[in-house]
């Protein structure tokens, strides 16, 4: 039988997605089902005086108003430290040295102030989601105004130096002060990046459903554990009594990660009115009410010989959080890890602001770090006149010199190599506006990215059932990822049987544990366990008479001997281990991008023409849900380099682009060829697949290759994204 | 969105009655519509659905194409007749929205399409053309894509429409009926600059309903062309737009229209500069002196002035020729 793994197998849920087949959370329609959209706060900062829902309860349709004033009693809808510690709002505040005035959480509903522009302040509960829309436009709110903040300003904030974070010190600073030798070359600026939201195709909805003292959730959400955990203490109610479900995920990148709110409140609402309720964010709640990347801005200093090893990589980053929260993003990890100088100053301060609380945002960190970082070294590059991939490959880290150990494998010289041959890399110094084809300038540019592999311990339990069905299930998520159809393709190797013997069940918290669907882990945590559970049923089906590995070596199938053994079905379960036992090894991908693009500078007009894309991330379990995976990366890196940009409102400090039409990512018509090549190396070192994740790794490095190629073709250096028209002409 | 009432109209007089009745919107496309009621921008009482009127023909009627206010965007961009006569109005259209919306979306309700200005979207916001007197959050506000052309105190949104600009750089005009019978406007006069009224964009009367545009076939109109520039290759509404036709004999231009779009509170068009071209070759200098001439009312804010290079480049790129579009 053919191999399936390493083979580009379709999604075995692309079908259903395609015609209706799936169901989302919000698809689901209960007997007697409510709907419930939330109310924003239109100031930033202050207190509500007066909330006014007579009108609303009084409008056709509606059941239920809850706010400030109601929500505890009536909903049990009460803040603690227990459940701030599983909510989205606590990520990254034990990094967050606090003093005196420690933050205490935000969760809406729970009191009249006002921390930023789009807060829930109140929820309308209808019969239909058209009135409780209606319901939502008769709140009437007067507010006491307070000064808002949503800018940073290095002189006047208040701000925090934050201790570790993602598994790093934020606050590192080794080796010998800088000290500028003669003959040494320096790079010095600073960078910005804007806010950036997820925007997922699938709006995150709860529909929440009691039956006695259960309740079940139809969720939208990158874990149903987490979820489970969360939704279990704000409802103080056994865990057990609570089932989420999330069998399909529109999207998430980030925004269905941690916990919010909502998630909970579905549930305290339709307790107390007895009937389901959905609760449906709007585009406009996607931008505020589930995260968002925060801007940046970062201070890069290089110091380099006059060959270029770089000796000092300074990265200093500023970046807000909310008034109550604790997530920050981490941009120096990158530097901690690539080019190998010797002297490192990678630090953070935090300082907060009137915004909602952001979160992890697809490769967090790295993303807007690399975007600095990787325009730099370009900078260096062109200060000494040297091809940028020629600087790279002379700082390659031959090491893990921050954690003082090996990689477990790294290939990035192979990436630079295959990359630049498929690209038709020039191969040497071009300086800047060196091409020209009729009207428009043409660039090359290029960044490395690099993103850390880790593992979670997963279960996964297989039921082979008589009538000739393999099912597998685990409480991993697949939010577009391909989880669906790599556990089959493992499974259908394991058990050699065909895909279309099996079926993959996924996203059921009733199902055996498995990680959060997020920093690019469930690969290497889920399958591992699929394969310990296909070796647990071979040795029960040898235990029963079956022969033993490879399957089936006799003519009898599998199925056959259930039914000759009069077993109508047999269940195994296995587990994986996480991160390997004992190591002293650094686990990483990485990876190059190659950049061309187009600019008409008499129209403004600036176009990725090509991209070029190599990576290193061990061996590749469906090389074509792989390459959508990263190309899906890849296009968020044009969106972040071209248009993509959360504003506040100067007056108001209200974001102003809550939704589509206003924030724009990049359509079909902006995607020119993208070439994604893997070396496709396994690193055994890291799991028996040889597998690392790859989820995130496209995005880092992308916009710095485009404003790189940006420079190459115009001699402008954009150093704030996005870069637009107004910026080239 | 409040409940209203939904009236199916089966025939010109129907609607021309129904329409008379305060807070009555007519329904065509409904993707303006539908979407402003959606945020709660519009909150008719009544909506009047003219889909069943005979008002999608396009067709040449002695010197002039006319084309139904009911003819969808996508028929009327590639309709034979306008590739021949009006090339640039079958651009501008194809340049908008997207297939599906162009689908869906009519000509009439094309030039009555409200601003895309985020304070104007959304109620709580203040915004003089969606509650008069209350204020205009864009001018101290998030101003990237707004007008610079045909400002006033009280309003600075920018007219979206790209076939408006087509239009008024071919000389159309906008049939309306109503009870009292029919009147002809030139596209050069049916919109109206905010001044201190921002909440009255055209001249049409609320009785009154556009059943027909008309484009006059001419040597110049056949030559017209449309470029439109925005951050993103489709699906955005224009930073700067250009309209241009231009008749020349040899190196001489004989006669020249220049319509800008993205830029102004209105359409942008202005013949006085337009003569600066007549009876000259088309150089750097010359395009730069009618430049100079149609953007001298410009008032841009520091975030907005890049439109008025963009307009320039999209200026001279066309009028020396060679922009796709």
């Amino acid at each position: 039988m053919v191999k399936s793994i390493g083979a580009p197998h379709d999604r075995i849920d692309g079908i259903p997605k395609v015609t209706g087949g799936a169901t989302y959370a919000a698809d689901v329609k209960l007997e007697g089902q409510l709907y419930a959209i939330a109310v924003q706060s239109t100031i930033a900062a202050g207190k509500i005086v007066t909330l006014e829902s007579a009108s609303a309860e009084a409008t056709p349709g509606v059941v239920a108003v809850y706010s400030h004033l109601n929500a505890r009693k009536a909903l049990t809808w009460i803040h603690s430290d227990e459940l701030l510690a599983l909510s989205a709002e606590a990520l990254g505040l034990s990094a967050l040295p606090s003093g005196s005035s420690r933050p205490v959480g935000y969760l809406p509903l729970t009191s009249p102030e006002i921390y930023f522009a789009g807060q829930w302040i109140a929820v309308v509960v209808a019969e239909s989601i058209e009135a409780a829309r209606h319901g939502v436009g008769r709140i009437k709110v007067r507010y006491e105004v307070d000064a808002a903040s949503v800018v940073m300003n290095d002189e006047k904030d208040d701000w925090i130096e934050p201790t570790f974070f993602f598994g790093a010190d934020m606050q590192v600073q080794r080796g010998n002060a800088p000290n500028t030798r003669h003959g040494e070359v320096l790079v010095q600026e600073t960078y910005a990046t804007p806010m950036q939201l997820h925007q997922p195709m699938e709006p995150s909805a709860t529909t929440a459903s009691w039956d006695g003292d259960e309740v079940t959730l139809f969720d939208s959400t990158q874990g149903v554990l987490a979820t489970r955990e969360y939704v279990a203490q704000s409802l103080k109610v056994p865990t057990e009594k609570v089932r989420v479900i999330s069998a399909y995920v529109g999207g998430g990148f980030g925004s269905k990660n941690q916990v919010w709110p909502h998630q909970a409140l579905a549930a305290h609402m339709a307790r107390a009115l007895g009937r389901p309720v959905r609760l449906q964010l709007t585009r406009s709640d996607m931008a505020l009410a589930s995260g968002h990347r925060s801007y940046t801005e970062q201070d890069v200093r290089l110091v380099a010989d006059r060959d270029g090893k770089i000796r000092l990589l300074q990265h200093v980053s500023r970046v807000p959080t909310s008034i109550q929260g604790g997530f920050f993003e981490p941009c120096g990890l990158n530097s901690l890890l690539l080019y190998g100088a010797e002297t490192l100053d990678v630090r953070h301060r935090v300082t907060r602001k009137n915004i909602p609380t952001p979160t992890p945002f697809r490769a967090p960190g790295e993303t807007p770090g690399s975007f600095a970082l990787e325009s730099a070294l370009d900078e260096l590059a062109h200060t000494l006149k040297v091809d940028p991939l020629e600087l790279r490959r002379r700082n390659f880290p031959s090491r893990d010199s921050y954690h003082d150990r090996d990689w477990s494998s790294n290939h990035l010289l192979e990436c630079y190599r295959l990359g630049a041959a498929a690209f038709n890399w020039p191969g040497r110094y071009v300086p800047p506006r060196s091409i020209r084809e009729g009207s428009e300038m043409v660039g090359y540019g290029m960044a490395t990215t690099a993103y850390p592999a880790p593992a979670l311990p997963a279960t996964v339990r297989l039921r082979l059932q008589v009538q000739g069905l393999a099912i597998v299930e685990t409480s991993a998520t697949d939010i577009g990822t391909g989880m669906y159809t790599i556990l089959a393709q493992t499974v259908a190797d394991e058990l050699g049987l065909p895909v279309s013997q099996l079926e993959v069940r996924l996203g059921d918290s009733t199902f055996p544990n498995a990680p959060t669907a997020g920093r690019s882990k469930s690969t290497a945590s889920v399958l591992p366990a699929a394969r310990q559970a296909c070796f647990s049923l071979r040795e029960k089906l040898a235990s029963i008479g079956a022969p033993h590995s490879p399957m089936p070596q006799s003519n009898e199938s599998i199925f056959s001997l259930l039914e000759r053994q009069a077993i109508p079905e047999l269940v195994a379960e296995g587990t994986s281990a996480g991160m390997p036992r004992e190591h002293n090894l650094s686990f990483y991908s990485f990876g190059a991008h190659f950049v061309e693009v187009r600019v008409d500078e008499e129209l403004g007009r600036i176009r990725v023409s090509r991209v070029v894309s190599a990576f290193d991330c061990g061996r590749i379990i469906n090389p074509k849900t792989a390459t959508s995976q990263i190309k899906g990366g890849i296009v968020f890196g044009i969106g972040m380099a071209l248009m993509e940009q959360g504003e506040f409102d100067p007056v108001y400090s209200r974001l102003i682009n809550d939704n589509l039409a206003d924030y724009h990512i990049p359509v079909n018509a902006d995607i020119g060829d993208i070439d994604v090549i893997f070396i496709d190396k396994p690193d055994m070192r890291f799991n028996e697949f040889g597998a690392r994740g790859l989820g995130e790794i496209g995005v880092p490095g992308t916009a710095a290759a485009i404003t790189n190629a940006l420079y190459s073709a115009t001699g402008r250096r954009i150093r704030s994204l996005p870069a637009t028209a107004a910026a080239i002409l | 969105m409040e409940p209203f009432e939904f009236v199916r109209a089966a025939g010109i007089q129907d609607v021309l009655v129904a329409i008379r009745r305060p807070g009555s919107r007519i329904l065509a496309g409904g993707t303006s519509l539908v979407d402003l009621m959606k945020l709660g921008v519009e909150t008719p009482s009544t909506v009047v659905d003219i889909n069943a009127l005979p008002l999608s023909m396009i067709s040449v009627e002695g010197d002039a194409l006319t084309i139904g206010a009911l003819a969808s965007n996508s028929d009327v961009a590639v309709h034979p007749a306008i590739e021949q006569h009006a090339p640039a109005v079958g651009q501008a259209l194809l340049s908008g929205a997207s297939g599906q919306i162009r689908n869906a979306a009519t000509v009439g309700g094309n030039l009555l399409q409200r601003t895309r200005c985020t304070y104007f979207r959304a109620r709580d916001w203040p915004c003089n053309k969606r509650e008069p007197g209350s204020g205009c959050a864009a001018i101290d506000g998030i101003n990237m894509g707004h007008a610079v052309l045909g400002t006033s105190r009280s309003c600075i949104a920018v007219h979206p429409s790209d076939l408006a600009v087509a239009l008024l750089a071919v000389d159309a005009y906008v049939h309306l009926a109503s009870v009292a019978g029919e009147r002809r406007i030139a596209i050069g006069e049916f919109y109206c600059q905010p001044g201190d009224i921002p909440s009255r964009e055209t001249v049409i009367g609320p009785d009154e309903l556009i059943t027909k545009v008309e484009i006059p076939i001419t040597n110049l109109n056949a030559t017209s062309s449309y470029l439109k520039l925005r951050g993103r290759a489709s699906y955005e509404f224009a930073s700067a737009s250009v309209a241009t036709a231009i008749l020349r004999d040899g190196d001489i231009v004989i006669d020249a229209a220049v319509a800008v779009g993205g830029l102004g509170t209105v359409p942008w068009r202005n013949r006085t500069a337009e003569k600066l071209l007549i009876g000259k070759q088309l150089t750097q200098e010359s395009i730069l002196a009618f430049c100079d001439a149609l953007f001298a009312p410009a008032s841009a804010t520091p975030s907005n002035a890049y439109k008025l290079a963009l307009a320039r480049g999209a200026i001279h790129r066309t009028l020396r020729g060679g922009a796709e579009w």
